[in-house]
């Protein structure tokens, strides 16, 4: 039983996945088609040097302005969880550009970057199921005593308790930004990082138990990619992107501000 | 039993605007209104409008309903979705300080329209937009608009002329800028412009069914101006109020009506910008501490920030205000909040006529809001040390001078045009 869903998880659930993703971003990024609209403007001259200083600062400025006004947020929302914790863990940590690199092999051209699960060594290692080991040497060297997949999982870790806890508080203070699906994402991220670490660290001896938690963070993971064009998660792959780009047209290349 | 309320059609970054809020809260602290109450920030705002438009635009939301956060208003919720939809000034802080670009402002002004489309808006904005459209307010300011052509008689300035500048006079400038329409004239005239002023008010407000989220009046209004004053013909339309005034003539008419007009459009310190850079306005130096406050809707949203500046340091001594909030720090009175306060109220009202006591406890409830509002521009403004806080706009020069006066600070707002004469010696 619980081979089986480490099983189901890599050969079914995870390729379902990628195709509910397409097929979800695919729908979600056709809305914003139909509902373009060109219109007659009446753009503001101004120097090219001026559009470039006004994209980086429209990046910027938003995060400047919350290191000023809500440094938990900065501090746990955006550089644990996003710049530290998830970034870099899910795209290279050496067991997911193993795995993406199986399902997408050009991925591998990220070998020289990925990150050790422990501090011991950038020098990374390791077996495929035919029993041949490949060692890669990263890029990190003494890097990789903070660039380590236990590190930034811990980092990952501290940022979706501190994002649980801050939507809690909030929904018990009755804001009505916080919806419930806010209440249940935050439990899927953190079973996702949690069991991958407990299977990276073979935490539980047998086999069997190896295999269920492994199954179960690549089944969480799964239903997290799949659930992703159809919630607030897409921000990282489309709503973030398309935002910080059409302020920079609508302020600083159209009205020149 | 839930309203029939009118949900509007939606732009492609309206849709980003609904569906990408990660619901972090960046932008509360830039709101004025959030330091009025936690429940004006502006995720909070728009996730009052979000819940609306979630019924017809997203599938969960008509599924679902309210288990994901979607659900249409009932009678008893409009009274707080009013008070939610004018806490907001469409002064676009929230934009820029939004992690993922979404202007908040924008939906909280879809959310004006939804309640517009079920008779919910400001008695006086309503009106004020129906008789923008019927030209029923040419009667009423029929005495001012008198009072100014005679002014222009004695400056020499043309009326419904083709001439090379035309001096935008709308019954806002009428009615709360009067002698600045005349100084403006003056400063023109000292400088050789071939200016000449429209033979009616052009629209009250203009478009003032913005403020209430009506689009058939604003695209209307819009078409009437952008018309008449293409029959004219200048080369250039100035402006003298920094408002959505600007940001609806400037940039969203040619949107709005298809085509770009046969007219460049320009706020009155952007032309005098090109004259002192030309060196035809030399300013006399003014012995007094001023600093420039920003209106929202004319640096923000139109990108005029350099060339006040540029003035007011070469006529006085030019101290910047801090800017705690961001760019562009809000009073608070924008968007159409002001002009339901006080002395700004009885003047739109002297020609709308709408009953006072009509939403009197919306109206009371809002002034008070907007008095707290305003007492933290102030106090920035204050940190100056200047006595005189120059700008563009009568909204802000109307919520500072009420502002300093509730806070009794010694602040005196004035528009630039009154300072550029002041220092011209010709006012």
């Amino acid at each position: 039983m619980t081979a089986e869903l480490l099983e189901f998880a890599l050969w079914y659930m995870f390729p379902a996945a990628i195709f509910i993703f397409i097929a979800g971003a695919t729908y979600r990024l056709l809305r914003y088609v139909f509902l373009f609209r060109r219109g007659a403007y009446v753009h503001r001259k101004t120097s090219a040097g001026h559009k470039v200083s006004g994209l980086i600062w429209t990046f910027l400025r938003s995060s400047i302005f919350s290191a000023r006004w809500n440094v938990p947020e900065v501090v746990g929302g955006l550089i644990a969880l996003h710049v530290l914790g998830l970034i870099l863990l899910v795209f290279l940590l050496a067991h997911h550009v193993a795995y993406l690199s199986y399902l997408f092999p050009p991925y591998s051209i990220l070998w020289p970057l990925a990150l050790p699960l422990n501090p011991v060594s950038s020098y990374l290692a390791y077996t495929t199921p035919q029993g041949v080991v490949t060692e890669v040497e990263s890029i990190w060297g003494p890097l990789t005593i903070v660039l380590n997949g236990d590190v930034l999982t811990t980092i990952a870790l501290i940022g979706i308790v501190y994002k649980m806890v801050e939507k809690v508080y909030h929904k018990l203070r009755g804001a009505p930004h916080v919806r419930w699906g806010d209440l249940t994402i935050w439990p899927l991220l953190f079973t996702i990082v949690i069991t991958g670490l407990l299977a990276a660290h073979h935490v539980f001896p047998s086999i069997e138990t190896y295999r269920f938690i492994l199954g179960l963070h690549i089944a969480s993971a799964a239903l997290f990619l799949a659930l992703m064009p159809f919630t607030k998660l897409f921000h990282f792959v489309w709503n973030f992107w398309y935002g910080k780009l059409h302020e920079w047209y609508d302020l600083v290349v159209k009205r020149g501000a | 039993m839930t309203v029939a309320i009118r949900i509007p059609v939606l732009t492609a970054p309206e849709l980003h605007y609904l569906e990408a809020c990660i619901g972090c809260a960046a932008c509360a602290a830039s709101c004025p209104y959030f330091y009025v109450s936690e429940e004006y920030s502006p995720v909070d705002k728009a996730e009052a409008a979000r819940r609306i438009l979630r019924t017809k635009y997203t599938f969960a939301g008509r599924i679902l309903g309210p288990l994901v956060g979607a659900k249409r208003p009932s009678e008893k919720d409009l009274d707080r979705l009013l008070d939610i939809a004018y806490r907001c000034t469409g002064c676009g802080s929230c934009y820029e300080t939004c992690t993922v670009g979404i202007y908040s402002g924008g939906l909280v002004f879809r959310l004006r329209e939804m309640l517009t489309s079920v008779n919910r808006a400001p008695a006086l904005l309503q009106k004020l937009s129906e008789m923008e459209t019927s030209g029923g307010y040419y009667e009423a300011l029929k005495e001012k608009w008198q009072k100014l052509v005679e002014e222009t008689g004695r400056l020499g300035v043309k009326v419904g002329a083709k001439t090379e500048v035309l001096l935008m006079v709308t019954g806002a400038d009428l009615l709360v800028g009067f002698e600045t329409v005349v100084n403006a004239l003056k400063v023109l005239k000292h400088l050789g412009v071939d200016v000449a002023i429209p033979e009616r008010p052009l629209g009250i407000r203009p478009p003032a069914g913005y403020l209430i989220g009506d689009t058939s009046s604003v695209k209307k209004i819009l078409e009437d101006i952008v018309g008449y004053i293409e029959k004219i013909s200048p080369k250039t339309v100035i402006l003298l109020d920094g408002s959505y005034v600007y940001k609806y003539l400037r940039f969203e008419a040619s949107a709005i009506l298809g085509k770009k007009p046969g007219f460049e459009v320009k706020h009155i310190v952007e032309l005098l910008y090109d004259y002192a850079k030309a060196g035809v306005l030399k300013l006399g130096k003014v012995e007094e501490k001023v600093t420039w406050h920003d209106p929202c809707y004319l640096s923000r949203w139109g990108g005029v920030k350099k060339e006040p500046r540029a003035l007011l340091a070469s006529a006085a001594e030019f101290v910047e205000a801090p800017k705690k909030y961001g760019e562009v720090a809000c009073t608070g009175g924008g968007g159409g909040v002001a002009m339901l306060h006080g002395k700004q109220f009885e003047l739109y009202n002297s020609i709308a006529r709408v009953d006072p006591s009509q939403q009197g406890e919306f109206l009371k409830k809002l002034s008070a809001d907007f008095e707290k509002a305003i007492s933290r521009r102030i106090n920035e403004l204050k940190a100056t040390g200047a006595k005189t806080v120059i700008t563009a706009c009568w909204d802000c020069i109307y919520s500072i001078n009420t502002g300093a006066q509730l806070s009794g600070v010694e602040l005196r707002a004035v528009h630039i045009v009154d300072f550029i004469a002041k220092a011209l010696g010709i006012s």
